[in-house]
């Protein structure tokens, strides 16, 4: 009875990012292409039940849906050599199969249009598990797919299942240079509302970053989508250690995020990951194997907390972190050191990157270094040879995330300002309404989303200042006290009886 | 008769010179007179009386220091001629009682057959009887009895000096024996110490008194005889155990010693060659010997001492008699035979691990219903020694004084043994081939005892590192106890939840079971075999009454803890498989027990506040349309939204922080005390060379660890630990309190006012407090959280400091 985990993985994005990321897991968990456990890996005491069931023949299969609207990735998927590891149930391609066109409001009107068959495909796998904790979304929040039917998904989920965990992996855009989808802005603000509000924590994964990583860390002049996958395909494998691998601690998804995000709305999470390798890409011949050696040669704990500090390690385009980086805080981290570690490494490296002021926290926040920093410990699986004896992937709350949101805003208004492309939402029927047999546009889910984004914004400026928790105590502590002092603090019953009357 | 025939041997070269010794040459050597006969050499040859004692009374008399009593040797003292005998106790009963500890019916002896006890003369009684009649005739009808025996001292007076003299000596050779005769008669004398009989001279007056005073310093050897002789003969019974008759059978030799030297004392009175002054020249060397062991057997007697008490009581007279080099090769002499027994036992024990004990003498109890036959009997004690094992408490009966310091490596030493045996393998030579152990006084058995234990420890300990895999079994206790294995809790702790909030008079204990059961299967824990053993137990005390208290579960069985939820009481318990049981024994468990509670706890304290910020991460939502209302500019003042803005911050931020405090707590607890910690334990389980060690190690890792979590003597800090842990508890109660709240309503009111309709006061009502509520908890999470840092540190320099 594990706390399972349902992934979701949606449009072409989400689904190259979760193939890959299932050829991971089945590495590290010595399972092979067709879902059977190597002999090897028979008597390993982790947790495959929480990404994997058992069929009545034994494979093992991964609590996967595959859901696309045009066929090309899911096909490929089909044809590769891990074809026969999903289940084919599970995958759900559009009939028409001609794709969302990169349009968000397409994306979301076709969700909603075979809503029924994708929570039938839901439903099934929340029978195979027991408890399950929550869903993991793959997605990207540029396209048409994974932007807008995960974000009709995003909703439905919270509709359907509220004590869910929804936590997403998501894809954000090229944004520094022009790119290949105009929309993007629309697309990226309106699935940016629904991460916002619907899921309980995102991840983001910054293509510019990703790319950036890939061509000056790993030396790849032309990264393939293939290796930048496997980059994301590592930190997902990662944050997910210390569920499938059970030790003392954080052996529940929700424990990790709860201690992440001390304010509900800012949950989109920084990650970063050292020393990073393509194995995988290797072993598949794609990419020039030469050159994707790391240089890292000797990891220790401190090392690797050092180096997941820098800028340079984070998969988030270090152009928004630059900007006002005095003024950015870290509202959170967490470091999942995995391998050989010992334990008593852990508090002598927190206290000397305290020393070295290396992280700046925010000042509301706990007083010292350990509390905001968790440090997590994880095996490493036994049967992934790894060239490095520590590795560590680290989550971060930091409020330098807001210029990403800025950035989408600024576009996003230089667009909307001219009213460009809306033509092509106007066709949907979120976006137009009738006015007598006339049909009309409606843009107001624009602005809402705009509203949001920059609630959100505002919110992360406001967490990096100093009195965030005591903003509103100047003019209302007298109010609260006068307050406290009526009400007797454990009567659950006060606090209801107004409603009831 | 128990008596083994080695102890008769021990006088073998004794008894060989006395065959040699014809009655020629006694003779001989008694015409040459040489000052003291060769009969003399198997009786120490004690120092003249003078010498011995009239020092040692002056000083007495002149100097008495105020611990006089303490410092005078008992020894020396009871062997002034004149002293008396200590009190003999009822050693002239009839059948003298047994010790009232002991168990006979467990016993189970053979039994004498009756006529053994119902013929005087067979049992040396019929002096006792004499007495008893000599004493009755003295005291009641004197004159009616003295008709009977006029003639003897009417006669004895008639002749002249010389003859009255070789009568007398006649007469007190035979009373040397332990014989009444005419002139010198047995009497019983009412004593405080019991019954006992005395010797005396026939009428006084009768005799010449130099005569009369010269038999009278002979007396007490006939009187020491007589107990001896008594002693010996009560001891044959066979609840006396083995000790007991070794040491009868040491004494009988002496004893034969004596009657053949009387024997050549009556040699040469018959060549009319022995007066009395000769007589009492012969007699004081063997007067010493006699009256020691005499005393020994009074002593033994009085106290119905047997087994380890009477070789305590050898031993301390050993002693003692150091300075009297006869006197303590006579004790010396008798303390090892009567050990001899014992130390054979000891040498099963020690090569076998197998209780030999059919009179319930040695230090290991034996069997409870040890059967009749020997075989069966060693069988079963054997067995229950091993049961007794599995519990580590083994009843000790006395242990000698001379073993005393190495009691818990014999004990050990047999116990591996029987490890070992239980376990199908065969135990290792502990002794080597041919070593007989006996007693010595430079403490060779210690040394062997010594190396017997070191034999049987490395054995015992490699088998369980190689065969029984120590190590993992261990681990297993890690990893159900310190929570290694976290997903197993998390399983349970989601199929519990409503079992573990309710109280604990509520809850079936079976029904947790076959949660924890579940649990287990469903975790990755699934294929370990050791999971079995895991059960749920309850427990009513607080962390705090355990520590206190560190004693078993069952001290409390008392209604007290009732009102608990089921969650504080809850503990897992563990049986150890059997030859794990010795590295981990129940104190060990109860202290696992002990941190498990504690662990377990402040989890449950982790996934409430992480569900409580689960609740608050619904309220992103409702924050978003917020800003938006009030961007808009619509509904209420913005001062009462900021009120509820803020609250909602505060409780959040203090939530995280609550749950940071704890989490950083238990991530000290585990990365820096228990990992730490094992690791050192596990690697010294590879190095160690002997099961002690690893039973020593165990100890000291354990100690550490409770330490380290703060379940050490000084509960300052867990004190105000779990206040804080209340404190987070009360945050949870009133989150959930405000949580069910319907959010849909507030929903539907921000709706509302956005579309500009009227407010619900009702639920604007409402949500005020709720924020004040929020602030409250907030203010006191913060306060609980500064004082949550100072823990922390604590903590840490506690472990750091030690």
């Amino acid at each position: 009875m594990p706390r399972e985990l349902v992934t979701l993985q949606v449009g072409q994005c989400g689904n190259q990012v979760g193939a890959e990321f299932w050829r991971k897991l089945c590495s590290e968990h010595g399972i092979n292409n067709d879902g059977i456990v190597e002999e090897y890996a028979a008597q390993s005491g982790d947790r495959k039940d929480v990404f994997f069931y058992q069929a009545d023949d034994e494979r093992y299969i991964p609590r996967a849906c595959l859901i696309d609207l045009e066929p090309r990735v899911i096909n490929g998927i089909q044809n590769s050599d891990i074809r026969n590891l999903f289940n084919p149930e599970n995958i759900f391609l559009s009939d028409h199969g001609g794709g969302a066109g990169n349009n968000w409001a397409s994306g979301y009107s076709q969700g909603e249009g075979v809503q029924e068959d994708i929570l039938d495909m839901i439903d099934r796998e929340l029978g195979y598990s027991d408890s399950l904790e929550g869903f993991t979304l793959c997605h990207s929040i540029a396209g048409g797919t994974g932007s807008g039917m995960g974000s009709w998904l995003l909703e439905a989920l919270n509709d359907r299942y509220p004590k869910k965990l929804v936590q997403t992996y998501s894809v954000f855009p090229n944004q520094s240079e022009s790119s290949d989808v105009v929309v993007q802005p629309y697309n990226s603000l309106l699935t940016l509302k629904r991460l916002t509000l619907n899921a309980d924590a995102v991840v983001v994964l910054d293509n510019t970053a990703l790319n950036r990583i890939a061509t000056e860390r790993l030396h790849i002049a032309n990264p393939t989508f293939a290796q930048v996958n496997s980059l994301v395909s590592t930190v997902m494998a990662a944050s997910t250690a210390t569920l499938r691998y059970p030790g003392y601690m954080n052996n529940d998804l929700v424990g990790l995020l709860a201690s992440l995000i001390p304010i509900p709305q800012c949950h989109f999470l920084m990650s970063g990951y050292t020393p990073l390798t393509l194995d995988a890409a290797d072993d598949r011949g794609h990419g020039a194997s030469s050159a994707v050696a790391s240089i890292v040669r000797k990891t220790t704990v401190l090392d690797v907390m050092r180096r997941l500090l820098q800028p340079k390690n984070l998969m988030v385009s270090a152009g928004a972190r630059a900007k006002e980086y005095d003024k950015s805080r870290y509202i959170s981290i967490l470091n999942i050191i995995q391998g050989d570690v010992d334990p008593t490494q852990l508090h002598q490296s927190l206290m000397r990157i305290r020393e070295r002021k290396l992280a700046n926290f925010i000042d509301w926040g706990p007083a010292s270094i350990q509390a905001c920093w968790l440090v997590a410990l994880s095996r490493k699986s036994p049967f992934v040879k790894s060239a490095h004896r520590v590795s560590g992937l680290m989550l971060a709350n930091h409020t330098s995330i807001r210029h990403l949101f800025n950035r989408t805003l600024s576009q996003f208004d230089k667009l909307f300002k001219r009213n460009a492309f809306v033509e092509n939402y106007k066709e949907y029927p979120m976006f137009h309404r009738m006015v007598g047999s006339k049909l009309e546009a409606d843009l107001e889910e624009f602005e809402d989303a705009r509203e949001v984004v920059a609630a959100l914004s505002e919110e992360y400026a406001a967490a990096e200042s100093s009195d965030y928790i005591d903003r509103a105590d100047g003019s209302t502590a007298d109010i609260s006290t006068q307050m406290a002092s009526q009400l007797n603090l454990g009567g659950a019953a006060d606090a209801r009886a107004p409603i009831r009357a | 008769m128990p008596h083994r025939p080695s102890h008769l041997l021990l006088f073998g070269s004794q008894t060989a010179a006395g065959q040699a010794l014809t009655p020629q040459q006694a003779q001989c050597t008694l015409h040459a007179a040489r000052p003291r006969p060769l009969l003399c050499r198997p009786l120490p040859a004690a120092p003249p009386q003078a010498a011995l004692l009239s020092p040692d009374k002056k000083v007495d008399r002149e100097y008495t220091p105020r611990l006089a009593d303490a410092i005078r040797t008992p020894t020396l003292d009871s062997l002034a001629p004149d002293a008396r005998l200590p009190p003999v106790g009822d050693l002239f009963a009839a059948r003298p009682a047994l010790p009232a500890y002991l168990d006979l019916e467990a016993l189970a002896a053979p039994q004498l057959p009756a006529w053994d006890f119902s013929r005087p003369f067979l049992t040396g009684r019929f002096l006792y009887e004499a007495a008893a009649q000599a004493s009755a005739g003295a005291g009641g009808r004197e004159g009616g009895k003295r008709d009977g025996r006029d003639g003897v001292p009417q006669v004895l007076e008639t002749y002249p000096p010389h003859v009255q003299e070789s009568l007398l000596v006649d007469d007190l050779l035979s009373a040397f024996m332990g014989l009444s005769g005419s002139y010198v008669r047995a009497k019983l004398l009412e004593a405080p110490g019991g019954t006992r009989i005395g010797f005396e001279v026939v009428p006084q007056g009768q005799l010449e008194p130099a005569l009369q005073e010269m038999a009278a310093r002979m007396l007490p050897i006939c009187e020491y005889a007589a107990v001896v002789q008594r002693f010996v003969e009560t001891r044959r019974v066979y609840e006396w155990g083995l000790v007991c008759h070794a040491l009868a059978g040491a004494m009988r030799h002496v004893l034969q010693d004596w009657e053949l030297m009387v024997a050549q004392l009556e040699h040469q009175l018959r060549s009319s060659k022995l007066t009395l002054q000769a007589l009492w020249y012969y007699v004081q060397p063997p007067m010493a010997a006699l009256k020691l062991v005499a005393s020994l057997a009074a002593e033994a007697s009085a106290g119905q001492l047997r087994g380890a008490p009477l070789l305590d009581l050898l031993h301390a007279r050993c002693a003692a008699a150091m300075g009297d080099a006869a006197a303590h090769r006579l004790a010396h002499r008798l303390l090892r035979a009567a050990a001899e027994p014992y130390f054979s036992m000891l040498e099963r024990w020690l090569c076998e691990g197998a209780v030999d004990d059919p009179y319930a003498e040695f230090m290991l109890a034996a069997a409870a219903g040890a059967a009749g036959t020997p075989g069966a009997a060693a069988a079963a004690a054997a067995a229950t020694a091993a049961a007794a094992l599995q519990q580590q408490r083994q009843p000790l009966h006395d242990v000698p004084a001379f073993l005393r310091r190495q009691k818990g490596v014999i004990l050990n030493t047999g116990k591996y043994l029987n490890v070992m045996r239980e376990c199908g393998t065969k135990p290792p030579r502990t002794l080597p081939l041919g070593t007989h152990l006996e007693y010595d006084e430079g403490g060779k058995y210690a040394l062997r005892i010594d190396d017997a234990h070191r034999a049987a420890s490395s054995a015992a300990m490699e088998l369980l590192r190689r065969r029984e895999n120590l190590a993992g079994g261990l681990a297993a206790l890690k990893r159900y106890f310190l929570t290694a294995q976290g997903d197993m809790l998390l399983h349970f702790m989601d199929a519990a939840e409503p079992e573990l909030r309710s109280h604990v008079g509520a809850v079936p204990l079976l029904q947790l079971q076959s949660l924890l059961d579940s649990a287990v299967r469903g975790s990755s824990a699934a294929g370990d075999p050791d999971a079995t053993r895991l059960a749920a137990a309850f427990d009513h005390r607080s962390i705090l009454n355990m520590l206190i208290a560190n004693q078993q579960a069952l001290a409390a069985r008392n209604n007290i803890g009732k009102k608990r939820s089921a969650r504080e009481s809850f503990m897992l318990s563990y049986e150890v498989p059997w030859p794990l049981s010795i590295a981990a024994p129940e104190a060990a468990l109860a202290q696992y027990q002990m941190a498990f509670r504690h662990i377990f706890e402040l989890k449950w304290v982790e996934r409430e506040l992480t569900r409580v910020a689960a609740l608050f991460q619904r309220t992103a939502g409702l924050a978003n349309r917020r800003a938006r209302m009030r961007r808009a500019s619509l509904g209420g003042g913005p001062a009462r939204d900021d009120l509820l803005a803020a609250a909602l911050a505060q409780s959040c931020s203090t939530c995280q922080l609550m749950t940071h405090f704890f989490r950083q707590y238990l991530m000290y607890v585990t990365f820096e005390v228990m990992e730490p910690l094992w690791g050192a334990f596990e690697a010294k389980l590879q190095t160690a060379s002997s099961l002690d060690e690893i039973v020593e190690q165990h100890k000291a890792f354990l100690r550490q660890l409770m330490k380290g979590c703060l379940l050490s003597r000084k509960v300052a800090v867990l004190r105000t630990l779990l206040s804080l842990k209340d404190l987070a508890m009360r945050f949870v109660k009133v989150s959930d309190d405000a949580a069910s709240v319907p959010w849909d309503a507030l929903d539907e009111e921000v709706e509302q006012k956005c579309m500009g309709s009227g407010v619900c006061v009702c639920v604007r009502e409402s949500e005020r407090e709720k924020s004040v509520l929020g602030r409250a908890c907030a203010v006191r999470g913060r306060f609980g959280w500064s004082a949550g840092l100072g823990i922390e540190g604590e903590a840490r320099s506690c472990r750091w400091g030690a």
